[in-house]
């Protein structure tokens, strides 16, 4: 680790837009940079300037103050070159092929008469291999899903071959499925082809477990980073999205024991963990010492069933709902 | 990948060709009708040589290479040139309404026209010289052509630019209602007929302008393919692409405001090709790739204009119908026919 190129550096980056009376400063004195082979999660709450620095990264906008540089800028200093995007703009050409879409992406590389060479073809390609959407390609936009459409756009971003990626909220409106697969898509092309991957997201979750850094919006209008892990622990995160009735730390959401009953569960595995979750659900403290109430997960090859032992005796049943129904 | 491609790409070759070969026909066609019958062997004759056969009337050489060669000639330009106009404009502001008058230069051009016509000192005209209506909607386009391109440099959205030409179109057509309130019959007759759109009339120098500004409103159209393109994903993936978007509009806009302006300036206000026929083409060739739509509606606007000048000759008469009463006439319902048969217009 640590021998990764840095691919780009802010200096005393200041972004927002111009407003009435001056301009309206949303990420303020930001020095961060994007290194090869790392995928960095960009959360933060709604309007806190996710978007905003994005755009301003790919130079689709201007920053008040400050600059953005690519530190191993080779042969090229033009930003597409560089930086490929995914937005969240809607495509409204909707009878443009797939195909077409995605050899959009090498349009920095062609003149004016955008002829296609031999290369750009193999660039096209192998954009559609990485992200396997082969069986898309004669369809027309109009024809995609949600995931499938955002697939393509990840694809047009790689065949733009730059060494950086962002893409804005790329799991926004997708199912948990195919939220999943962008994300370890991006991860594993982060790896494989040495990308540096910046993403905008809401994806909690899937941002602690996939991301290598992250970068936090929201306090004093600058960004917090760091690895997903120091952030958790040190409170970052709580105290940014202020959790209400969720446990970061734990990554659960927090129950309120309401019904004032202790009841001791012994088991193992899943069937414990998901046995806890409907007894916490439903208003239940849990806990491992002995209680009036006990209740004992028996998993066989075959079959589960779980045991309650009261002061009036002991009772089987077969599945949860019986449990929580018995209780 | 490749292979697919390059099927596609010579499948619209053959579409181009086949338009090619379908206004040429066209073109023929309409050479040949006419109030006077010449056979199709001395048309042939006359346009080879330019004089005509020894044994033919020599009238007839005149009647071809000065009255129907022309309107033919101006056909094509015409056609072609509005339909470029229309492609871009529907391009720019991704709106399948949009077509060359949408920037408001016909109404510009109708404004100055009716100036020049009803205004009372340019009225004693009894007949106005048509070269003198030809610069008046020249000035006109112009004028509105620089209001649009000053008020395109502080715009930032092609919706917000769409607005305003619809609102300077407004505006002018407006003015000009007063005007026909306050003018006498005689001179709101000639500009009603000037608003009718005519063919016909253009001299050798005209049309060597219409094809001047045709190549090069075509030639600017071509030089930004690339940006046309990039538009369909938007401004923001435009731009992301290494489109310079500000310029590019720019250019786009001049192109087809040359290409309207000159059509109008010459010929009148000729309503309907520029929104129809690039919805039209679009169905032939179906795709979204101006490299190929930006010559097939070219061929395409030369096609429906040869064909609507031929359909106003059928009668027989010597007068000819109102080229923009047909326009419409013949194209509306083939682009209703065409909508309702595929459910989707193929923007």
């Amino acid at each position: 680790m640590g021998s990764e190129r840095t691919f780009l550096t802010t200096h005393n980056l200041c972004i927002g837009y111009p407003a009435k009376g001056g301009e309206n400063r949303l990420l303020t004195n930001l020095n961060l940079s994007l290194r090869e082979s790392q995928m960095v999660c960009f959360m933060g709450p709604n309007g806190s300037g996710k978007s905003s620095l994005l755009r301003t990264l790919a130079g689709l906008q201007k920053p008040i103050s400050g600059s953005v540089s690519f530190p191993g800028a080779d042969h090229s200093h033009r930003v597409e070159h560089k930086i490929a995007v995914v937005l969240t703009d809607r495509i409204q050409a909707v009878n443009l092929t797939v195909e077409e879409v995605i050899a959009f992406g090498r349009y920095p590389h062609l003149g004016w008469n955008i002829t296609l060479s031999n290369t750009d073809r193999e660039h096209v390609t192998r954009a559609i291999d990485q992200v396997r959407i082969q069986h898309l390609l004669k369809k027309r936009v109009y024809e995609l899903s949600d995931g499938q459409l955002q697939m393509v756009m990840i694809a047009r971003a790689l065949a733009q071959d730059t060494p950086i990626l962002l893409l804005d909220e790329p799991t926004a409106h997708l199912d948990l499925n195919n939220r999943v697969e962008i994300m370890n898509l991006l991860r594993d092309l982060s790896r494989s082809m040495h990308k540096a991957i910046l993403l905008a997201t809401h994806e909690l979750d899937l941002a602690l477990q996939t991301a290598d850094r992250i970068w936090l919006t929201g306090k004093n209008n600058t960004i917090l980073e760091g690895l997903p892990e120091d952030l958790v622990l040190n409170g970052s995160f709580d105290e940014i999205f202020r959790f209400k009735g969720f446990d970061l730390k734990t990554g659960k959401v927090i129950h309120q024991p309401f019904r004032n009953i202790s009841i001791q569960l012994i088991g193992e595995g899943a069937a414990y963990l998901w046995t806890k979750n409907a007894l916490e659900r439903n208003g239940f403290d849990v806990s491992d010492v002995r209680q009036p109430i006990s209740i004992t997960v028996l998993s066989d090859s075959s079959s589960l069933r779980w045991s309650v032992t009261r002061s009036e005796g002991v009772e089987e049943v077969s599945t949860i709902e019986e449990l929580i129904t018995s209780l | 990948m490749a292979g697919i491609t390059r099927e596609k790409v010579i499948g619209n070759s053959g579409n181009l060709m086949v338009l090619l070969v379908l206004m040429l026909v066209l073109f023929a066609v309409d050479l040949s009708l006419g109030s006077v019958k010449i056979p199709l062997s001395e048309i042939i004759n006359i346009l080879l040589t330019g004089e005509g056969s020894d044994g033919g009337n020599p009238i007839h050489a005149d009647i071809v290479r000065d009255f129907r060669l022309t309107k033919a000639l101006t056909c094509i330009l015409a056609g072609a040139a509005l339909s470029i106009a229309g492609l871009q404009m529907q391009t720019l502001f991704r709106n399948a309404l949009a077509g060359p008058d949408v920037l408001g230069l016909s109404s510009g051009a109708s404004l100055a026209v009716a100036l020049v016509l009803m205004a009372p000192n340019a009225g004693l005209l009894a007949q106005p010289h048509p070269l003198l209506l030809a610069t008046a909607a020249s000035i006109g386009c112009l004028a509105v052509l620089v209001i649009m391109l000053l008020v395109a440099t502080r715009l930032e959205d092609h919706a917000s630019l769409l607005i305003v030409g619809l609102m300077i179109g407004a505006a002018t057509s407006s003015i000009v209602s007063v005007l026909q309130f306050l003018s006498r019959a005689e001179e709101m007759q000639v500009h009603i007929i000037w608003t009718f759109g005519s063919l016909s009339g253009l001299n050798w120098t005209e049309i060597q302008i219409l094809t001047l500004i045709l190549i090069l409103g075509t030639a600017l159209a071509f030089s930004r393919i690339k940006a046309l393109n990039a538009w369909l994903l938007g401004d923001n993936y435009a731009m992301s692409m290494g489109v310079n978007v500000k310029r590019s509009r720019m250019v786009i806009l001049l192109s087809a405001a040359i290409l309207t302006g000159g059509v109008t300036a010459f010929c009148g206000p000729i309503a309907f090709v520029g929104i129809a026929v690039p919805h039209l083409t679009r169905l032939l060739v179906n795709t979204q790739n101006h490299k190929i739509l930006v010559p097939a509606v070219l061929f395409g606007g030369a096609i429906l204009l040869l064909f609507c000048d031929i359909v106003a000759q059928l009668p027989h008469e010597s007068a000819v119908l109102p080229l923009n009463a047909l326009t419409a006439l013949i194209g509306a319902p083939v682009v209703v026919w065409v909508i309702v048969k595929n459910k989707r217009l193929r923007m």
